[in-house]
């Protein structure tokens, strides 16, 4: 059909447009530093190699690889049960103080960050907790939370409650009609705040730079550090390597949970 | 477990707001007054209180100080100023023109962010698999973008001598050899919007898109049959059950285009002209963070908080008209 | 119940990650025991042992050798493990903001940009060291613009470590006879510059660089009088100065009018600049192009002849006010400011506070022009509210507004009027 094509290919289209500066970040980071800034562009790295993974590929970043990996998993854990907790209260329950609830949550996200980070500072440096994942991950965590719980609400009101109804009029239990039948159209939802979540947690880096001490750095923190130089030329091709490498892993993450939650859905309640 | 197909009517009512009483008091099972609502929310409540509590309040206290780096390397007490912050921060003669391209500016964002992001979303839902997975694919790999690198070769690509845009526009005839994206602050803006809408269109696809696909095929199969066109199928099956998450989804737009910082300050440095392009979050900077002068950073914060209020009270209405 | 079960197993995960991952990643606290990792002495000192935390700025700024040293000497001779944390320049600020005033986790020694220290001496976050420069050199030191800037009524509390110059690179092939003044310099600009060639690529909110023009004529930004910072751009000299980069700007350049000082040696390397002003650094990025483009170095002209004033960057380095070893901290940091350590960074090519130290540049184009240069060498109007001043860019649109050809009088009284409000 005529439509068909017409729309594949605006999609085709439209993926060019998005990749196109993430390909010219790759094509940079394979380009030697000479060629990285001339009024010739290059587009295809003819020529180019794998110094600049080299160069970046050092003991400080994986192990900033490693504190980025630890913080970020278990924000997103952490942040994922407690708001869907959250959301299935709001969402499925009445009870006082729900719409205060609710209206915190709308309103804490309103509210800019920009000068709470000395006084976050303040309160891990009492509670000893500065320079430790789990201080990081607290900040982080409550820094994700109220998104994602909005977002999940948003989610769970979508699936009408009649689901779960017909459901138990068929013999489950409450519970069971909800994971039965709610829970795995929800997934979808939960992928979009779980990467969501990722990437706050992956790429915070204002808190990370106070909390964490100079050499315990988070990725965003080593990747600003090979970015911003004042005594040296900035070497571009290492800095997109090292960029690079930062997003792999939320793609990887997505990837992996994506096909995870379609299967889920494939073999779950809305087919029947 | 087969569910039964769901009138359009019930999706409607029950989806777009909290969902009313009827349909929660379920007959079987639950005792109508348990703990179990407040115990799922403890865990969001208690991470909040001690990750937010005290440093919200302390915020809200330094917005009535003098806080400077004197008081935060502990050689000067804070020194109480009343509404002095506020009314430095109100008498500023640029405040009111930044307001209003701050305004505009996030007005102009959400809407084309939310317009494109929705249409790419369905979009996907017609397209072939190949497609649709390299789409998605394209989409994310620009989410992951790290914004130093994204910053960077976007600044890159729109550069005055070097740019790519003037490098391929100059390739199809017109002369754009040199010319400058950044000094005129409309074109700074324009080049400021494609970049916050190619990050943030990724977010809305994905959210929207997880939405479709809760809505039921079989519903929609029925219409079709019962006579629906395309667009009343949209209007009165697809958009209530999506609804909700649109609706959250484009509120978290408009804070965040509100606030933007990093994409404009970068630009800044890139050669755009302070003055005639500070919105509210590098003026934020500027105010406090840049000068040590956490009062005032504070100060603008709360002045920022109850902008975004009132900007957003027509959906925090709405979020309070529910049947009690 | 499902949910619990859940919920219990995400509060497992989150216990077990945290536990195994905190192990091997947090660095030893000031608090903890004495033994640094990084040093490999024994334990049996005789006098009692300290450990001092030294903040260096830049991954790579300060020499490793020069690190080295200094933990040896330290050990050696006063029985002090140094622990030296490098902090990039973007973290700097926040790191030093947040930490320099809790006596639990300052650093003991601190580098700071000589424009950034301001901010911090002048709200007591150092210690007064006016002693411990007086007894090494005191006023027969180099650097004296930037005593002025670590000073707080006539108090050291942050010294010079080093500092970094200015130096124009020219092409051999093009520039045949180097300028002696500044007004030939214009003069050779407009004479070679082309379509396709710049004279001197000059980017037109090059600030930093451009300023050397104002103060090659005697102007200055501002100057201290009665109390309060007045801006000077309207004076005489000033306004000699700002016509002088006008005309740069308007007849001797092709570079963009939006372009400031990051990548000035592209165009240059490319064959389509003939002469560009950059930190002595830039020169490595010259090296390695494919049109083996035959360049040296010299300094920029003053209007008379000899080296112009340029913009010194560079640090300035003390003692936090609430270091728990202020002795130690301060035997550490005469190690710093000592000869055999500065001339470490000597031989890197930075300026030092010793003067003799002027003659290893020898045979260096480049450092012969950056020693020079740095002689009459400028810094930054030593007001606590410069480097916030420097955030709102203005400085950027003054020289745009120059470098467009606007009245260079209206210009200068507008922005002088901008700088007394600010850097007050």
């Amino acid at each position: 059909m005529i439509r068909r094509s017409v729309f594949n290919t605006l999609g085709v289209i439209l993926a060019v447009v998005w990749i196109f500066p993430v390909y010219w970040m790759v094509n940079t980071a394979f380009l030697p530093q000479s060629k990285s800034r001339t009024s010739n562009p290059t587009f295809v790295p003819f020529g180019g190699d794998l110094s600049a993974f080299r160069r970046v590929l050092t003991p400080s970043f994986w192990n900033s690889m490693q504190l980025s990996l630890s913080v970020t998993l278990l924000v997103v854990v952490v942040a994922l049960v407690f708001a869907f907790l959250s959301a299935l209260a709001v969402s499925r329950f009445r009870f006082g103080g729900r719409k205060t609830f609710v209206l915190v949550i709308l309103i804490v996200q309103m509210i800019p960050a920009e000068a709470l980070f000395i006084s976050q500072y303040k309160m891990l440096q009492g509670w000893s907790l500065l320079n430790s994942i789990a201080g990081l991950s607290l900040v982080y965590v409550a820094a994700v939370l109220p998104f994602t719980v909005w977002m999940l609400r948003g989610f769970v009101d979508g699936v009408p409650a009649e689901l779960e109804q017909a459901a138990q009029i068929d013999g489950c239990s409450r519970i069971g009609a909800f994971f039965r039948v709610t829970f795995p159209l929800l997934a979808p939802g939960l992928v979009a705040s779980g990467v969501y979540a990722f990437l706050q947690a992956w790429n915070e880096f204002t808190l990370a730079t106070v909390v964490m001490s100079p050499s315990n750095k988070t990725l965003p923190l080593w990747l600003r550090g090979l970015a911003v130089q004042t005594n040296q030329a900035t070497d571009w091709p290492a800095v997109m390597a090292g960029a690079v490498l930062v997003a792999l892993p939320v793609v990887i993450f997505f990837m992996f949970v994506q096909g995870r939650m379609t299967q889920g859905l494939v073999s779950g309640a809305v087919k029947g | 477990m087969v569910s039964e197909p769901i009138a359009p009517q019930a999706v409607s009512e029950g989806a777009f707001q909290v969902a009313p009483d009827d349909h929660l008091d379920l007959p079987l099972r639950q005792p109508r007054k348990s703990l179990a609502p407040y115990i799922l929310l403890a865990p969001v409540v208690v991470v909040l209180l001690l990750a937010l509590g005290y440093p919200l309040v302390r915020q809200f206290i330094m917005s009535f100080q003098e806080f400077g780096l004197g008081q935060q390397l502990g050689t000067e007490p804070p020194a109480w100023v009343g509404l002095d912050n506020y009314k430095t921060l109100v008498t500023d003669p640029a405040i009111w023109t930044i307001i209003g391209r701050s305004l505009l500016f996030c007005f102009v964002n959400a809407a084309s962010t939310m317009v494109i992001g929705i249409a790419i979303a369905v979009l996907l839902t017609k397209v072939h698999k190949a497609v649709r997975f390299t789409l998605t694919t394209a989409l994310l790999f620009a989410w992951a973008m790290p914004v130093i690198a994204a910053m960077t070769v976007w600044e890159w690509l729109f550069d005055t001598e070097y740019g790519i845009v003037n490098w391929g526009l100059s390739k199809l005839g017109f002369d754009f050899i040199g010319h400058s994206w950044l000094i005129e602050p409309l074109s700074f803006f324009f080049v400021a919007t494609v970049i916050i809408v190619w990050m943030s269109v990724p977010f809305v696809v994905f959210s929207v898109y997880s939405a479709l696909t809760q809505v039921s095929e079989e519903v929609l199969e029925a219409a079709e049959l019962d006579g629906a066109g395309g667009w009343q199928r949209f209007v009165n099956i697809i958009m209530p059950t999506i609804a909700p998450v649109i609706a959250v989804v484009t509120v978290l737009q408009v804070i965040w285009d509100l606030r933007v910082f990093t994409q404009i300050y970068y630009l800044q440095g890139a050669g755009g002209l302070a003055s005639k392009t500070d919105l509210l979050g590098t003026f934020i900077y500027r105010m406090g963070i840049s000068q040590s002068n956490y009062g005032v950073a504070s100060a603008v914060a709360i002045f920022v908080l109850i902008l975004t209020l009132v900007i957003t009270s027509g959906y925090v209405r709405t979020l309070f008209k529910e049947a009690e | 119940m499902k949910l619990a079960r859940f919920a219990a197993i995400g509060a497992a995960a989150a216990l077990a990650l945290s536990g195994c991952s905190n192990s091997g990643s947090t660095e030893p606290t000031k608090d903890a025991p004495s033994s640094s990792s990084d040093s490999d002495k024994t334990a049996d000192a005789p006098a009692e042992h300290t450990d001092i935390t030294v903040w260096l700025a830049g991954e790579a700024d300060t020499p490793e050798d020069a690190v080295t040293y200094l933990r040896e000497t330290a050990d050696k001779e006063l029985n002090v493990t140094v622990n030296v944390e490098r902090i990039g320049w973007g973290d700097l600020i926040p790191r030093v903001t947040t930490s320099l005033g809790d006596p639990a986790q300052t650093p003991d020694i601190v580098e700071l940009g000589n424009t950034q220290v301001q901010a911090f001496t002048t709200k007591g976050g150092f210690r007064d060291i006016t002693g411990l420069w007086d007894s090494i050199g005191g006023k027969d030191l180099s650097l004296q613009g930037f005593v002025e800037g670590g000073s707080v009524e006539g108090k050291l509390f942050a010294a010079p470590y080093y500092s970094g110059s200015r130096v124009v690179f020219y092409n051999k092939d093009m520039v045949k006879d180097v300028p002696k003044t500044l007004g030939d310099l214009n003069k050779l600009a407009a004479e070679l510059n082309t379509k396709d060639v710049s004279g001197f690529y000059l980017g037109g909110q090059d600030w930093r660089n451009g300023i050397s023009w104002l103060f090659a004529n005697g102007g200055q930004i501002a100057t201290f009088q009665d109390g309060k910072w007045v801006g000077q751009l309207e004076s005489d000299a000033s306004i000699k100065g700002l016509q002088a980069v006008q005309d740069l700007y308007l007849n001797g350049t092709n570079a963009p009018k939006d372009a400031n000082d990051a990548d000035t040696w592209v165009p240059f390397n490319e064959g389509k600049a003939a002469m560009f002003i950059a930190p002595g650094w830039a020169a490595g990025s010259i090296a390695g192009t494919d049109k083996n483009i035959q360049w040296s170095a010299f300094a920029l002209p003053g209007a008379e002849g000899g080296a112009a004033p340029v913009f010194l960057g560079g640090s300035n380095i003390g003692i936090s006010a609430k270091s728990q070893h202020p002795e130690a901290a301060e035997g550490v940091l005469k190690i710093m400011l000592s000869e055999p350590y500065q001339k470490i960074l000597a031989q890197a090519g930075l300026g030092t506070i010793y003067p003799e130290h002027a003659a290893l540049a020898e045979g260096d184009p480049v450092k012969e022009a950056s020693v020079a240069s740095a002689a009459n060498g400028v810094i930054t109007p030593a007001s606590a509210n410069w480097a916030a001043f420097e955030e709102t860019k203005q400085m950027e649109e003054l020289f745009f507004e120059v470098a467009k050809g606007g009245d260079v009088k209206e210009i200068a009284k507008k922005y002088d009027e901008i700088l007394n409000k600010a850097l007050n």
